[in-house]
């Protein structure tokens, strides 16, 4: 407590750590005391260091008020990188700790009462953390009622001045949320894709180190403006390329509790960190390398070649595990852009927004999960249950699941244990068979495959893995044929009313259902362009794509339908680009996309070549392929002596 | 004050009241007047609004020659109809399409104008997988030929500097609201070019005021009493046809004269024009499921 008194002290003099200390409670008191000793440390180092100058300038220019905004950020870009570096219990003790300061932080920069601000910071993180978001209808009554008072209590003393700071003090509540893991846990909760965006809101984004540069202090001139107007403009620029380039996805949440906790929040951040991949590059720092290049014009394509280097270079480091620079890293860095060039255009594909229900499937940890299991003797007895819910509404047939188990502690050497399952068919226990059900949701168990003396003691991790066998997922493409004798009144007149009537949106692009993978698909000459002039000289390009938080195991079979509803099927198409019965290795965890070779389609069917106005037509793909999904789950067995 | 705004309530009620048609005798009805053409619609409920997979269905389109001339060479024409989704028949090089040869205009025998209805049969695809709906966008497209007469009276004064000519006034820029069709004689400027021969030129601006689009202009004849008048079409290749694009409706055709009269006189200028139209709509239909 007195660590952190000291802290607040040193921002803004003995009133403001009283304040601050009120709030945090003895417990919190005494964690922050710790990051509060390496805050002063980190302070001095910046007196000392590079960033003396801007200090100085700021003191000079805003006054030690203000200086929190300053250390916010220095804090929150630590709290950041630790994060980064999956150390999980300083974080937490650092996001209350940034929470505080943010309220501090948030009234200096408002020039307000900061009790004002306080207010709503404190009544929602009571509610969340000491009454663990608490939903009950009476509970919520009184609390709600007595909350209420402190809101209008101000309101009436100050004759409605108070409503400002208040609502202001819902915005360290929501940095508050981000930074724990908001995103991810909507994203992993409603199995969203892993958009560009939500991939860098994710990974990308030190929510608190944002707080402190929006809450720096104004100025216009003076030694310090310079330092604080750069570093606004760096953050702004940094939000526009990480999060405002990339699109929004929608979306939409319900659960019974009103709200998770701290640990699930920080879990769900974890786990989207580990699978959105480490090989992503920093879309702000790609921006700015292509800027500095002065690749003004293409930035789009700049950036999407760096960041397909920086892939490159990730899977032949880390998954290949090649050392940089060698030769065999040099030659997996040639394999693997020759890999991804047979596909000399990469397209993409979309979700189809008219397919509401796609094929999905998630391995449940139920309530009755025993955490922690006491054993009496040496001989391991518990059962580990896991729940697969799948959702089938297509109604596919021929569809088997096989559930497979490991126990696994790191600390222990060799403690890594198979485990056996049940649950499934009756004749083989591990496998489920799925033949047409709508939606299906079954337990199994999983138990330790033990050799005679030996039993579990400790903690562990069981690897539930669920892989789907004869997955099949359909994509399709539409593209408008104007043929070759059509003029450019004609052309000037019609390209935009087609363009407006059918290919508004991602309507371009290849559409599928938002299943585990689907095959993205694309013909014309250019291939992104939907319509179709002329009948000779087109391209085809095509590639698998892993659209779930699993992998693909295999292909075992695709094929692409160019003969649409027409008799005739366009021409001059090598057989291996629309299909292959042979199976495909599946993707990586790293490497989402199973390239496919580009063709050339000679020409097209008669009727299309010269249509008197122009043909609109759509064409479909379809994948079979094997697909796993997996959940892990820690345990505890403390063994007793009998 | 009070009976100021009441008096004021009153002139308006009155200046509207005015905006009232007279009845006219349909004898002397001119149905070569104003901005007509011809209408384009479904009928209701043909096709349904929503449609469910593999189901028959009907669209009837209804053609309403509102235009006081007769229309020719009419096609109507289905455009950007996925046939996986909606087959519709009959179907012409791809796209479903029916024509017609003429369809009259107004007149006194026929005063609404002539209608008539084209019938489309359609059958319903499948949704793909298993998506909720499939909203098609297409164009019902329109296409005729037809044309325009033009009759006005003009005032010709060869000696523009004759002041002591009491004949008619002369006039060089007169406007006209159209002359029941799309296309329309919009202005004519009037130019005498005085001398020993003088000679008169008609500078006719012909423009479209209606919802399509012209394609093409093609001159038929002009006359100034029983004379003809030799004409050509400003920036065109052809000089009596002319093709107009989709941003600039409208043409100027030139016409003259050398006149043998000395003195001011009045006579009727006739123009007429056979046109190319098309017009389309944008329309929707939908599958659910």
């Amino acid at each position: 407590m007195g660590k952190l008194s000291g802290l607040m002290g040193a921002l803004k003099g003995s009133g403001a750590a009283k304040g601050i200390g009120s709030v945090a409670g003895g417990a919190l008191g005494k964690a922050a005391g710790g990051v509060g000793s390496a805050v002063s440390a980190g302070g001095s180092a910046i007196s000392g260091a590079g960033f003396a100058a801007g200090a100085t300038a700021i003191k000079e220019t805003t006054g030690a008020l203000r200086t929190v905004s300053f250390l916010m950020i220095i804090l929150g870009v630590i709290h950041y990188t630790l994060r980064v570096m999956g150390i999980s219990g300083v974080t937490t003790i650092l996001s209350l700790l940034l929470f505080i300061l943010a309220g501090y932080a948030l009234s200096s920069k408002l020039d307000t009462d900061r009790w004002a601000v306080f207010i709503p910071m404190i009544i929602f993180f009571v509610w969340w953390y000491v009454f663990g978001s608490s939903g009950e209808s009476t509970f919520l009554m009184y609390y709600g009622t007595f909350s209420a008072l402190f809101y209008i209590v101000p309101l009436i003393f100050t004759k409605g001045q108070a409503i400002k700071p208040e609502l202001y003090g819902l915005l360290p509540v929501f940095f508050l949320f981000m930074d724990v893991g908001l995103v991810s846990f909507i994203a992993k909760e409603f199995g969203l894709t892993s958009t560009p965006v939500l991939k860098n809101l994710v990974l990308f984004m030190p929510w608190w180190a944002f707080f402190g540069l929006m809450t720096l202090p104004t100025k216009k001139e003076g030694p310090g403006a310079f330092l604080i107007n750069t570093a606004k403009i760096v953050g702004i620029l940094y939000i526009i390329f990480t999060i405002l380039i990339p699109s929004m996805p929608s979306v939409a949440y319900a659960q019974d509790g009103v709200l998770p906790t701290m640990t699930e929040f920080e879990k769900t951040q974890a786990d989207a960190r580990a699978e959105l991949g480490k090989n992503s590059a920093n879309p702000a720092v790609l921006n700015w390398k292509c800027f500095i290049e002065g690749r003004y014009t293409d930035l789009p394509q700049c950036v999407e070649e760096k960041k397909e280097i920086a892939e490159i270079e990730y899977i032949c480091e880390h998954e290949e595990r090649y050392k940089p620079g060698t030769t065999s890293y040099k030659k997996c860095v040639v394999k693997q852009q020759e890999e991804r060039n047979k596909g000399i255009t990469q397209i993409s594909g979309s979700i189809d927004p008219t397919i509401k229900m796609p094929t999905t499937a998630k391995l449940v940890v139920s309530d009755y999960f025993p955490k922690k299991t006491f054993q009496v003797g040496g001989k391991t007895t518990a059962k580990f249950p896991i729940e697969l819910e799948i959702k089938n509404p297509r109604k596919q047939e021929g569809i088997e699941v096989i559930i497979t188990c490991n126990f696994v502690n790191n600390r222990i050497r060799d403690g890594n244990y198979l485990g056996k399952v049940s649950g499934g068919n009756s004749d083989d226990p591990a496998v489920l068979s799925i033949n047409g059900e709508l939606e299906i949701s079954r337990s199994f168990i999983c138990e330790p495959e033990l050799p005679n003396d030996e039993y579990l003691n400790g903690s562990y991790e069981i690897n539930y893995n669920a892989t789907f066998i004869n997955l099949v997922t359909k994509s399709r493409l539409q593209r408008a044929f104007i043929g070759d004798e059509k003029d450019e009144v004609w052309k000037k007149e019609w390209i935009p009313k087609i363009m407006k009537a059918h290919f508004s949106g991602s309507n371009a692009k290849s559409q599928a259902p938002a299943d585990f993978a689907r095959m993205n698909f694309a013909f014309g000459n250019p291939i992104e362009k939907p319509i179709i002039e002329g009948s000779t000289g087109m391209l085809l390009s095509s590639n698998i794509e892993n659209v779930g938080s699993g992998t693909i195991l295999e292909v075992s079979k695709y094929n692409i339908d160019l003969s649409g509803d027409e008799p005739a099927d366009l021409l001059g198409v090598k057989p291996e680009c629309v299909g292959s019965t042979t199976p495909v290795k599946g993707s990586s965890k790293y490497n989402k996309i199973i390239y496919l070779p580009t063709c050339v389609i000679k020409t097209v069917p008669d009727n299309l070549k010269n249509p008197p106005n122009y043909i609109f037509k759509e064409y479909e793909a379809e994948i079979t392929y094997d697909y796993q999904i997996n959940k892990k789950v820690n345990m505890e067995i403390v063994v007793v002596e009998g | 004050m009070k009976r100021l705004n009441l008096l004021f309530l009153i002139i308006i009620f009155v200046l509207l009241v005015g905006c009232s048609k007279t009845p006219e005798k349909l004898s002397q009805y001119n149905f070569k007047q104003g901005v007509a053409e011809m209408r384009i619609d479904f009928i209701d409920r043909a096709p349904p609004e929503e449609i469910y997979p593999n189901s028959d269905f009907k669209m009837v389109v209804q053609l309403d020659n509102q235009m006081g001339y007769d229309a020719t060479t009419i096609e109507v024409n289905f455009v950007g109809l996925n046939r996986k989704y909606f087959d519709v028949s009959p179907p012409d090089k791809g796209n479903p399409q029916q024509s017609l040869d003429l369809l009259k205009g107004r007149s006194i025998t026929a005063p609404d104008g002539d209608k008539k209805y084209f019938d489309f049969s359609g059958n319903s695809g499948d949704l793909f997988q298993n998506a909720e709906e499939y909203l098609a966008n297409y164009f019902l497209t329109l296409s005729y030929f037809s044309k325009i007469e033009f009759t006005d009276t003009v005032c010709i004064n060869p000696n523009i500097y004759e002041i002591y000519d009491s004949g008619c006034k002369f006039d060089d820029l007169k406007s006209y609201s159209g002359q029941g069709a799309p296309l329309a004689v919009d202005e004519i400027e009037e130019i005498i070019l005085p001398g020993d021969s003088p000679e008169i030129e008609f500078r006719i601006r012909l423009k479209n005021k209606g919802k399509g689009k012209i394609k093409l202009i093609d001159f038929d004849s002009a006359k100034l009493g029983s004379e003809s008048l030799n004409c050509k079409f400003q920036n065109s290749n052809t000089d009596l046809t002319i093709e107009l694009k989709k941003e600039k409706q409208e043409a100027i055709l030139i016409c003259s004269k050398t006149l043998k009269e000395k003195v001011s006189y009045t006579t009727t200028l006739l123009l007429d024009f056979t046109y190319q139209y098309e017009l389309e709509k944008k329309e929707k239909l939908k599958i659910i499921k």
